[in-house]
Formats: structure tokens, sequence, C-alpha cells
């Protein structure tokens, strides 16, 4: 966001040379940006409008086959639907237990405060698949979790964490959780623990003070966390595919089947459009709640 | 009995060797306006912060109106604090960031409009309370807040170094307003600043600290004109400070032999004979020119309008001498010059 009001101020300012420098530093990206992103999503869009078959055969032509296939099956808005409410639920779990760890991180004083942030976002150093594994250890009917509560007598037989959707949850708030950190800290921009004392003096006690000072004021980093994780979790299909076993089916898992394994790219093609569809969406919602907040 | 209490209050940090106040001990009087203080690091932010509740003394007692709240957190406590900084709430209103602590005690909405309303009056922002916070100036913002602690009608107002951000022209109007709020309303005060011109002009009383330690504590006649020692005599006012050796006292007036001046008189409450100090305000010093019995040479002459500084050097130091320009007349650089000072000018410190 401040990178785009900065070249944008920039951009209008009236030296002539000044933009022409703007110009020239931004011209590399873009090109990038159209060659590796834009060309492909236009190839992609055209692809979508193609008819394609199950035995992998795309015949060349211009039909909305595969957008009504996917709008008249329910199988498909289920996924949709199922895909949403993952988003929803990763996201709003995953700022509970990221919350409180950002606002210590804001909160203290310690001298490590800088190492103790680089080790909460540390984990974005590993892959998400290599962490996705991680979870697939801790929690298969051999994992650690099971043999540990069978082994303590609470349990009878392993119970199942993973191929279904409570291990594609509980994995992926543990993968989304330093985005959302990141997130936070940057958002916190207007506290100051100043603040909290000030509405403590005036009668308000921790709860108050929390609700009525600090959560107004991370609204912006909770609105920019919520966004990129409910993106990238609606995107994210090394998790769901592995954790979930094949058992559990969302929109990002199953464009990835339809290319890779049904080969109806068409198909596929139209199904990733439907889901930038929902990104649009939820960006849209975002800087309605943006602009809203910063009106005040 | 006193208002506001405070019975040797310690805080000491883990891992400290010194604490950061020391057995402060003070009775503040129902309406009172005291201001703490001394140079960054005295203590005197650590103190008020203890008043407020914002810091747990390490030992020590604190009782608001016979009743003690040493330990009572600080949404109980009722005082009005005003903050550096003024930590007002940038997603609030002015008219809301005011209302907030009628709101927290559940004042019904006409009420609290009313009330909001009064307070802003009282610092002449009535015709701003729907503006933004980043939208006002830094005066503004200070009043906000004023009004902010005023507006719950609070036991005690504390003040923590208020006027420090403001710009020097801003910084005596705000000064002179809050004292006139103060006695207005007759609202104890506790005031923190490292600014003595500050504390002289707004305060009943003085509690010059230094190091975690009470240096003395006094009305602003008192601290400026008997300072209980060289700290405070030096860190209020400007002072000279002469090495002295005393000879012989009676009736208050000490016999002084001063190094580089020769014999001179000051007034000692001490009454000890012995190795002093005697103080001795620039502009209570009297310097006049001479030839062959001279104390020393004016090294530099400052003309500031009103009055002439001159800078004397004696044997190693130099002394500052502040005379009225006109009246005295006008010496030159390297004149050859003798001090002197009537003995109810000087004062000997132990």
């Amino acid at each position: 966001m401040t990178g785009a009001t900065g070249s944008h101020r920039l951009a209008t300012g009236t030296t002539r040379s000044n933009r022409l420098t703007v110009l020239g530093l931004t011209v590399p990206g873009l090109i990038g940006m159209a060659v590796s992103f834009l060309l492909p999503l236009l190839w992609l869009l055209r692809m979508s409008f193609n008819r394609g078959d199950s035995s992998g055969l795309i015949e060349e032509t211009f039909t909305f086959d595969s957008y009504l296939q996917f709008l008249g099956d329910s199988y498909y808005w289920d996924m949709a639907w199922e895909t949403t409410l993952l988003g929803l639920g990763v996201t709003a779990m995953t700022l509970v237990v990221s919350y409180p760890i950002a606002l210590f991180l804001v909160r203290t004083e310690s001298r490590f405060k800088g190492v103790l942030i680089a080790l909460a976002v540390a984990p974005l150093l590993t892959s998400s698949v290599v962490r996705t594994y991680g979870w697939l250890v801790l929690l298969g009917n051999q994992g650690v979790v099971n043999q540990a509560l069978l082994a303590t007598g609470l349990i009878d037989g392993p119970l199942a964490l993973i191929n279904n959707k409570l291990g594609v949850y509980v994995s992926l708030v543990e993968i989304m959780m330093p985005y959302m950190i990141l997130a936070l800290l940057a958002g916190f921009g207007r506290f100051n623990p100043e603040l909290e004392h000030a509405a403590q003096s005036l009668g308000a006690n921790r709860w108050r003070t929390f609700w009525r000072i600090v959560w107004p004021l991370s609204m912006p980093g909770v609105l920019t966390g919520a966004l990129l994780v409910f993106v990238l979790t609606i995107s994210s299909f090394v998790t769901p595919r592995l954790v979930g076993g094949g058992k559990v089916f969302y929109l990002a898992t199953e464009i990835y089947d339809q290319a890779t394994e049904t080969l109806n790219w068409p198909f596929a093609a139209a199904m990733a459009f439907i889901l930038l569809g929902l990104f649009a969406i939820v960006i849209v919602l975002y800087q309605r709640a943006l602009r809203r907040i910063e009106a005040q | 009995m006193a208002f506001l209490q405070l019975s040797n209050i310690v805080k000491k940090y883990p891992g400290t060797d010194r604490p950061s106040v020391a057995d402060f001990t003070l009775d503040i009087d129902k309406g009172e306006f005291i201001s703490l203080l001394g140079p960054s690091g005295c203590g005197k932010t650590t103190t008020l912060r203890m008043i407020a509740g914002l810091i747990e003394p390490t030992s020590g007692q604190i009782h608001l109106d016979g009743g003690e709240l040493t330990r009572a957190p600080v949404h109980q406590r009722g005082m009005g604090l005003v903050f550096q900084n003024y930590a007002l709430f940038p997603h609030l209103d002015v008219e809301r960031n005011v209302a907030f602590g009628l709101e927290m005690r559940r004042v019904t909405k006409s009420e609290a409009r009313r009330r909001v309303e009064e307070a802003l009056d009282l610092v002449r922002l009535g015709h701003l309370k729907s503006r933004r916070i980043k939208q006002l100036s830094g005066g503004q913002q200070q009043r906000v807040a004023l009004a902010r602690a005023l507006v719950i009608e609070p036991s005690v107002l504390l003040l923590d170094e208020p006027l420090s951000n403001l710009d020097a022209k801003l910084r005596d109007t705000m000064r002179d307003e809050i004292r006139a709020i103060q006695r207005k309303l007759g609202i104890t005060t506790v005031f923190v600043t490292h600014d003595q011109d500050e504390a002289l002009a707004v305060s009943d009383r003085i509690v010059v600290m230094s190091e975690g330690v009470v240096e003395q504590v006094g009305t602003p006649e008192e601290i400026y004109e008997h300072p209980a020692n060289k700290f405070v005599a030096g860190f209020i006012g400007r002072a000279n400070l002469f090495e002295c050796e005393i000879k012989r006292t009676s009736g208050g007036v000490a016999e002084l032999e001063v190094a580089g001046l020769g014999p001179m008189h000051a007034i000692d409450d001490h009454g000890a004979p012995g190795a002093a100090t005697v103080l001795v305000r620039p502009h209570r010093l009297r310097i006049s020119a001479a030839d062959d019995d001279a104390h020393g040479t004016v090294e530099t002459v400052v003309y500031v309008g009103d009055s002439i500084e001159y800078g004397v050097r004696v044997g190693d130091s130099t002394v500052s001498v502040q005379s009225v320009a006109g009246r005295d007349g006008r010496l030159e650089q390297g004149a050859r010059v003798r001090l002197s000072w009537r003995a109810e000018d000087a004062l000997v410190l132990k």
C-alpha cells in the first residue's frame, strides 16, 4: 500500500525529470510482470473458453461450456463454499492464535525484541511443503500426537487427525501464522503503550482498554493479515492435498487435478478464473473496510 | 491531615544497585500545585507514575484522602493524567476522546455531552470538538489531553512534562493557562518538569530531586533564595559558588575568607566555622572598575537588552555578573574589576 501511494505522489510531482525517473524505475518491473504474469493470465483466460473433454483433447473454439459446467453442478458449488469456509475459518483461527503473539512483540521492551520477531517469522524460511510433511509426521496414525495419547492411555485407538478437514485446518493455521504476525506487526503503527495507560487512567479496565483502544488501532493490521491469509489459504493446494490425503476437495486441489490428471485444461482454467473472482470480491471488501477505518 | 500522602516510597528495579526513587516522603494539601523538578533520570516521572498506579512501588505507602491506594489498579484511582506525548486516541475525534472517561463511568449520554462541552470550553476548544486528532496542532492536542483528564473530575491531576513538546512561546501560554485552570478548579496537581522556570512560575511548592533523592522541598522563593545545598543552588537559577572559610558567625551572619576575593560577609544558618561554599546569584553581585586592589579581569561582555552579563576571571574560575544596563555603567573587556556583595545577598551552603 505504502509503495503505491509513494510512487503516486512522485508521479504527480511537478518536474518532468522526476516523472521520467519514475517511469524508468517502474518499466523493468512492469515488463517483468507483463511477461511472467499478465500474458500467461490472458492465455489462461483464452484457454477457459476452449472446449475440453476427459480424453485430454482441447478443441479451439469460443464457448462458455466450462463455466456453465461449473455453475450448473451443485458439487462444484459445494466445493466453492467449502473453499470459502476454509479461507474464513483458517483466517479467523490464525488471527486468534497470532494476535497475542503480535501484541506481545509490539509491547515488549526486551532487548531481544528483534530476535523474537525474527523467530516468529522464521518458519517462512522453510518451504510450506516441508512444514506440511512435518504435520503429517505429527498428526499421522503413527504420529507423535497419537503415539503420545496412546501411551498415556487416554485413547484406545489412533485418532483420525489427517486425511480429513481437521488436519488441513490445523496445518494451514500454523503455516499461515508468520504472515499474519508480520501483517499485524506492520499494522500496529499507530499503537503506543502510553495509549493503554491513558485509557486505564480514565477508568478503563484491561478488557475495555483492549476492545476500545488496542483492537480498533490494530484494525489495519488485522485486515491486511486477514486478506493475506485468506488469499493464501484458498489458493493453497499442497497442504490440503497432502494432509487431506485426496479425501477433502477444495477449488485449488480440484484445479490441480483437472489440469494434471484429467487433463481438462479449459475446465481447470475456468475454475482458476472463478477462484480469481473470489479473490476480487475479497479484495473489494478489504478496500472498503480499509477506507472506512482510514476515514476515522 | 494531608490530602495526598506519600510515605517512604521506594522504587528499585531488579538488577540495579541504586534505587530510581529512594525514600520519597511528601504530604500534599488539597488544591496544592506541586512540581517535581530535576534533571532527567532523577526519578520525578517514576514518582508520578507510582502516584498514578502505572508503576508499583517497591515499598512505601500512598494515601489519598485518608484511604490507602498503594496497590490499587490504575483504572480505580480516578486520577487525571496528562502525558508528554499527549497519548490521545488517534481513532477517536476530539469529543469522543474527552468523553472516553465518562463512558467508562457509565455517565448518561446527555450529561456526558454537557460535561464534555464544559471541559472543552475550559480549554477554549469548544469549536473543534468534531476534529480528528491528527488535524490538531501540538498545543491544541495538549488542551484536548487536559480536557480529557479534567472531565472525569479527578481527585488529583498528574502532569508528566506536559509542555516539553511545545515551542517556547506556546509553552509559556499553556503554562499560565494550566495554572489558571488549576486555581479555578482548586484541583490538587502534581506537575513533573525538568524546566526550573516552569516550576518557579506555577508551583505552590517545588520538590527538587536528583538521582532518586529529594534534595529540597519548598516554595519557589525558598528554593531560589535559600537552596538547601549546592545541587539545588546550581540547578535552580544561575549561581556563583565560591569556596570559602568561615571565620566566625554571629547573629546569622558569617565572616568569610573567600578564595580570590578576600574577607566577605554572608547569611549563615549553620553557624559552624570551617570550610564552606557561599552562593551569590549573578544579579546580586556588584562590579566596579578598580586598579591595584582588583579581584579579576572582565573576560566576556554580553549585552542582552535589559542587562549586561559579564564573565569575570577570578583566579582559575569565571564568575558571572549580571548588571542592569544603563544603571551601573558599562565595563569593557579586559577591564580590571572588584567584586562585592551585601551580606544579605549571599548564602553559606554546607
